[in-house]
């Protein structure tokens, strides 16, 4: 076998199924365990009993999540009077309870902090990369999903605000203007 | 939805392996071009980007046919400038295609001839990068990226010179393809990276006066391994330090080997990426090859640096 011949069968034997295919995003937020401060919690009881619910995808290490920490708050701080609920989960290989609660304390987020151990969410919620977060009504049926805005890590005053936008829309009766966003953080490092 | 990322440490990484593999072409023979890479890699979050860069480097020694080591003569020097246009575009879900236009000059100075100063178009490369599994994205597979490249024959070969010093050379005169495997991982912060490259050029026929008959050249197969680290920061600029070995077999005249036409060489690159806002970066490389003998064979030794302006967009 030569060079060029062994080269194919190495890259096609390495990518896996689950690693090379796109992500298919599941139409409702699933029943899988997460951890939270008191103990274990189904995803689906995230949004339980609030009228939509925004989950967002969270890296402790990735520069947008940073430049994003106070346009979170700021967002909870508009809706979360609204009725509209926050909730952070933490997908990567090295998240902990004590790691990730002494992040929410440094950010200064108003939420929580939820681990998603296996990646189990965040596969079947189609979040690749940090600050992607869905909008999910109380059913769980997810309503919007991708960036935070269209700004990576230098924040504009003209960046598209995709959730902002989707909540608006979302608490006027409207279906969002764009049910898709970019999401542009970094990629979670997840066990598997 | 596609996969993205925040960091620039592939960004950084290409940087460093764009600076060795040009600065190795340089030092061989004023090939232009980075060959499988350029250093319009696109992070995963970007669709498409256009940059500039220019390159610096002299000429500080030798290294011989025999391995050994030795320093420019006296009253010698060259200096050897490169500037490039380039073009990344996105394409399927993790595949990218790169167009690279390189002009080059070259000054050279000797005792008995004084200073020299040529130059012009190189070798335009394109090249082509697909991340079958991408970096970090799981615990234990490593990302996987298959490389491709041609490097087409636009520029001045050496036998084409028509300067006495042959400044004017800006090109090998054949056709080139490479390809290549990369495999990197991330750990937070830190990502590894290793990769290898295969470039073989195609045969060229060569006249090297006019009362001479034409000979059929073929330059060896260049293999290519490269091996480094980079760390991203919290503003997203990141830093990596690579090494990069390169080894040539003999070229073949007529069809015969020609013995003692071997290279090698080490070259170690350290390289940066500092993001000017979402859409302008800053790249940066210096790129060094330690005078030790064995440790270069046939080429000259060189220390360069290279600095870069990106526009990207999302």
């Amino acid at each position: 076998m030569d060079v060029k011949s062994l080269l194919v069968v190495v890259v096609f034997a390495a990518c896996a199924p689950a690693a090379c295919a796109p992500a298919a995003r599941a139409p409702s937020v699933p029943s899988v365990a997460l951890t939270g401060d008191s103990g274990p919690i189904d995803a689906r009881a995230l949004v339980e009993g609030a009228p939509y619910t925004v989950i967002t995808f969270f890296s402790a290490h990735c520069p947008t999540q940073a430049a994003h920490d106070a346009r979170l708050v700021a967002l909870y701080e508009r809706y979360a009077a609204r009725g509209v609920r926050f909730v952070a989960v933490d997908s990567e290989r090295d998240a902990s309870l004590a790691r990730d609660d002494a992040e929410r304390t440094r950010r200064g987020y108003p939420f929580s902090i939820v681990i998603d151990a296996d990646a189990s969410l965040a596969r079947a919620l189609g979040a690749e990369n940090a600050t992607y977060s869905v909008v999910a009504d109380a059913r769980g049926r997810v309503l919007y999903a991708g960036g935070i805005d269209s700004d990576r890590t230098h924040l504009t005053a003209t960046a598209t605000p995709y959730l902002a936008d989707a909540l608006d829309d979302l608490l006027a009766g409207r279906a969002p203007r764009v049910a898709e966003g970019k999401s542009l953080g970094c990629a979670l490092q997840t066990k598997r | 939805m596609s996969l993205r990322r925040s960091t620039f440490l592939e960004v950084a990484i290409a940087v460093a392996i764009a600076t060795a593999i040009s600065a190795e072409a340089r030092a061989q023979s004023c090939c232009a071009g980075a060959g499988a890479l350029t250093p319009g890699r696109l992070a995963p979050h970007e669709d498409a980007l256009v940059g500039l860069s220019s390159r610096v480097s002299t000429v500080f020694g030798q290294f011989k046919d025999d391995g050994s080591y030795a320093s420019s003569p006296s009253g010698t020097s060259e200096i050897d400038l490169e500037q490039d246009v380039f073009a990344s575009l996105r394409v399927l879900r993790r595949g990218q295609v790169s167009l690279l236009v390189p002009f080059v000059e070259t000054r050279r100075r000797f005792p008995s001839t004084g200073a020299e100063l040529g130059g012009g178009l190189g070798d335009v490369n394109a090249s082509a990068r697909y991340d079958f599994v991408v970096a970090g994205s799981d615990r234990y597979l490593p990302g996987i990226a298959a490389l491709a490249g041609v490097t087409f024959p636009t520029g001045t070969p050496p036998d084409s010179a028509r300067k006495p010093l042959a400044t004017d050379a800006t090109g090998v005169g054949a056709f080139q393809g490479n390809l290549g495997i990369a495999i990197e991982q991330t750990f937070g912060p830190w990502l590894v990276n290793a990769t290898g490259l295969v470039a073989q050029r195609l045969a060229r026929t060569v006249s090297p006066s006019p009362n001479a008959p034409a000979i059929h050249e073929r330059l060896g197969a260049q293999w290519s391994f490269i091996a480094g680290v980079a760390r991203s920061f919290p503003d997203d600029s990141a830093l990596a330090l690579f090494a990069t070995y390169t080894t040539e077999g003999d070229a073949t005249i007529d069809g015969a080997d020609a013995t003692g036409t071997a290279r090698r060489s080490l070259l170690v690159t350290a390289a940066g990426v500092l993001p000017l806002d979402d859409r302008w970066r800053l790249q940066g490389g210096a790129s060094f090859q330690p005078p030790v003998s064995d440790l270069g064979r046939n080429q000259t030794a060189i220390a360069g640096l290279t600095w870069t302006l990106v526009r990207s967009w999302m």
